[in-house]
């Protein structure tokens, strides 16, 4: 069993990039493209961690990890904020939130799978090639 | 006795011959009293003698004389008649009622003959007796008059004051010591006195003259007093010569007028005594309607009652001050303007009394650029946020992009898509270098713009320099190590404690380390820590030396400067922003350092970032 992975952000491109990884990798991902939608999507498909853009129209990044921390059932899922506000402060922000990373964009493809895979609990990590 | 003889004796007679009717109207004037009274015949003729001659204080003794007169065909009497000029005359009276044959009366003849000037030398010799030695020892000129306003003593400081002798001066209506643009205007206030008499200065608030033999006029203060006397009323003018004065007033007025400010002087009762001209002009009033005035006049209706109460305090205790500490006070205009003003007090001691001296300068201006800095600074704070809000939303929108074109140039680099052939992969570089040099570009241009608008906050904390220096000496190595170059890293073998912001210094080590390993193309690159006395102080000396080609000379002075990347015609060598010195140099200057250079064009350069060790 393999994590199932929500994307939520506003940027199509970003959004198609972190799927793109993330399903090379061997994750199933989910996409929403704001915070409202994500939330939803949340609800119902129940996905095993959050990557999260911070400035989206309708319900933006903070308010999604506000809600889903104050709800008993998503209290403790992996929230991964991906922003591409880097100003100081804003890492310090995030994680105050309550999420539980701040990855900067532009990410770097060669190690973002594996930023993420290390807040995944192990029985739901794909396991490495045998070779690899 | 002819008739003609008759007409003659009544022409001729040096005395006013009047007969007046049982009703007392008059029925025949000659020459004489035409002389005395000042009214022609023909306007004399038919009037009531009573209206015509007699003060209003003496009607009842005219009735009684003819009373008299009735009862003993003939009375003489001693009294004050007015001539037509309103100036009075002392008249030596005798009347006589005529009767006809039936011994009905007929009508009155009246004899009266002018003896003002026997009675000026009787008020003398009386006035004379009496107050010679008094009005001697007072220091003011004295000058009597009698009710006709004949001058009936002087003293010999009147003399003096007015240049003639007590004998030119004796009998002579007291306008004679007056300038002639005066003479009717007081002949009325004269005989306004003798109707009020008391004790009072003359002319309040007026400019009075005095006349010197010789036509000069010079400047008086005249206080009068009534002196009751067996011969009637008298007046007693001390006068005094105010040229001195005048001069020491004048000379204050000139230094009010030189005053910057509106000054308003005010007396014990709050009255307007002087203004200047600046006055004048602030408020709007003239200084005829100003003089006399309460000061209120110049205060909004709403501060009048406190502003009353200020005042009798200020009064009890005066000192120099400002008006109203921390207070916003306001002046009012005639037309009911209102402006803020300053307001500084001052008491002022004069032989008159105690004056408050104001100066009162209208700040309007003044609040008007108060009040622009004001607007000014709050829009410059939204500036500034609108800065920083802007800052913020060009890093996201100009990093959102750069995501899929690093992120996508990245995994068709790490052939997740599929295998590539050597010239996709050489092309798909590229891309990656152009892109992560944008990246850097934008971070450096987001550096820069935060310390431009000062909102580079710093972190202070105490760190060991060597463990700094080490840990960037070693992620740099691989880069040297690529190129070839022999990297030494050379620090004091104790621990080199500092204050200051790691992420800074971090940033300018880098820089310069990176820009020697740019430029240095064979020999080797040495970072250096070292301790350093400076006239400036103790400093911590962080040099960085390479042996690459050298700063040329025309290009030194604007090594520091924004895109100022030397060598540009070497293009295909350009890495790196064109901003790392520049922001280097300005962290540094934050950090309280400065970065110096030295540079052999052909056989290297040091760059050296000094900081002060407290």
């Amino acid at each position: 069993m393999t994590a199932r992975i929500l994307i939520i952000d506003d940027d199509e491109a970003s959004r198609e990039l972190a799927k793109y990884l993330l399903e090379s990798r061997g994750y199933s991902t989910l996409g929403a493209e704001d915070g409202r939608m994500g939330v939803q999507l949340t609800e119902t498909a129940q996905p095993d961690l959050i990557l999260c853009d911070l400035q989206m129209p309708v319900m933006n990044g903070y308010e999604v990890v506000r809600y889903l921390r104050a709800s008993s059932l998503w209290r403790r899922v992996p929230l991964i904020a991906v922003t591409a506000f880097s100003m100081s402060g804003d890492r310090e922000s995030a994680l105050k939130a309550g999420f539980d990373d701040h990855v900067t964009k532009p990410i770097d493809p060669e190690t973002f799978v594996a930023q993420v895979e290390a807040f995944l609990p192990s029985e739901l990590r794909v396991q490495p090639f045998p070779t690899s | 006795m002819t008739l003609e003889l008759t007409d003659k004796l009544w022409e001729q007679n040096p005395d006013a011959l009047i007969a007046i009717s049982p009703e007392g109207n008059i029925l025949h004037w000659n020459p004489a009293a035409e002389a005395i009274f000042g009214y022609p015949q023909d306007e004399a003729l038919g009037k009531s003698i009573l209206d015509l001659v007699v003060p209003k204080d003496c009607i009842e003794e005219e009735k009684q004389i003819q009373t008299e007169a009735l009862r003993r065909d003939l009375t003489v009497y001693e009294s004050v008649r007015r001539r037509k000029d309103g100036t009075l005359v002392h008249v030596s009276v005798s009347t006589k009622a005529v009767r006809d044959a039936q011994g009905n009366l007929e009508y009155f003849l009246s004899n009266k003959k002018d003896v003002t000037h026997l009675k000026v030398l009787r008020d003398a010799k009386l006035v004379e007796a009496r107050f010679h030695d008094l009005l001697e020892s007072t220091p003011d000129a004295i000058v009597m008059v009698n009710v006709t306003g004949r001058i009936v003593l002087v003293n010999s400081q009147a003399e003096k004051m007015f240049g003639h002798q007590r004998a030119e001066l004796l009998g002579q209506p007291v306008e004679f010591l007056l300038p002639v643009r005066f003479h009717t205007a007081h002949l009325a206030h004269r005989s306004g006195f003798f109707e009020q008499p008391r004790t009072r200065t003359m002319g309040a608030g007026l400019e009075l003259y005095g006349l010197r033999k010789g036509g000069t006029e010079f400047p008086v203060e005249i206080s009068l007093s009534p002196l009751k006397t067996e011969e009637g009323t008298m007046v007693m003018s001390a006068i005094r010569d105010i040229t001195d004065r005048k001069k020491a007033d004048q000379k204050f007025k000139d230094l009010l007028e030189s005053a910057p400010d509106a000054m308003v002087i005010v007396d014990r009762n709050g009255e307007i005594v002087l203004v200047n001209s600046q006055a004048v002009q602030l408020f709007g009033w003239s200084r005829e309607e100003l003089l006399g005035q309460k000061i209120e006049i110049l205060v909004p209706e709403r501060f009048r009652s406190k502003h009353l109460g200020h005042r009798t305090g200020f009064f009890e205790q005066p000192r120099t001050r400002a008006m109203g500490a921390g207070l916003e006070l306001y002046g009012l205009r005639k037309d009911s303007t209102e402006f803020p003003v300053e307001i500084s007090l001052s008491p002022l001691e004069t032989e008159e009394g105690l004056f408050v001296s104001s100066a009162i300068r209208d700040v309007t201006e003044r609040k008007r650029i108060e009040q622009t800095l004001r607007d000014k600074n709050i829009e410059l704070e939204n500036a500034a946020m609108a800065k920083d809000r802007f800052f913020a939303s060009m890093s996201h929108e100009l990093r959102t992009p750069l995501n899929a074109i690093i992120g996508f140039t990245g995994t068709l680099l790490m052939q997740l898509p599929g295998p590539l052939n050597a010239e996709q992969n050489k092309q798909l570089l590229i891309i990656q270098k152009g892109a992560r040099h944008l990246l850097s570009l934008i971070n450096d241009m987001l550096d820069l713009a935060k310390l431009g608008a000062n909102k580079l906050e710093l972190k202070l904390e105490t760190i060991d320099c060597n463990t700094v220096l080490e840990d960037v000496a070693a992620s740099l190595q691989p880069d040297a190590d690529r190129k070839g170059l022999h990297f030494t890293v050379d620090l004091p073998s104790r621990p080199v404690m500092l204050r200051t912001d790691r992420r800074a210094l971090n940033q300018i080590i880098i820089n310069l380390i990176g820009n020697a390993l740019k430029f240095t193309e064979h020999g080797s690159v040495c970072l250096r820590l070292e301790e350093r006395t400076t006239p400036e102080g103790k400093v911590l000396a962080f040099s960085v030396e390479d042996t690459g080609p050298g700063i040329a000379p025309q290009e030194q002075g604007r090594l520091f400067e924004a895109f100022s990347r030397v060598d540009a015609a070497d293009r295909r060598k350009l890495e790196g922003t064109g901003l790392g010195l520049h922001l280097s140099r300005k962290l540094a200057e934050q950090l309280g350092g400065k970065i110096t250079f030295q540079s052999e064009y052909g056989v290297g350069s040091t760059f050296t970032l000094e900081l002060p060790q407290e």
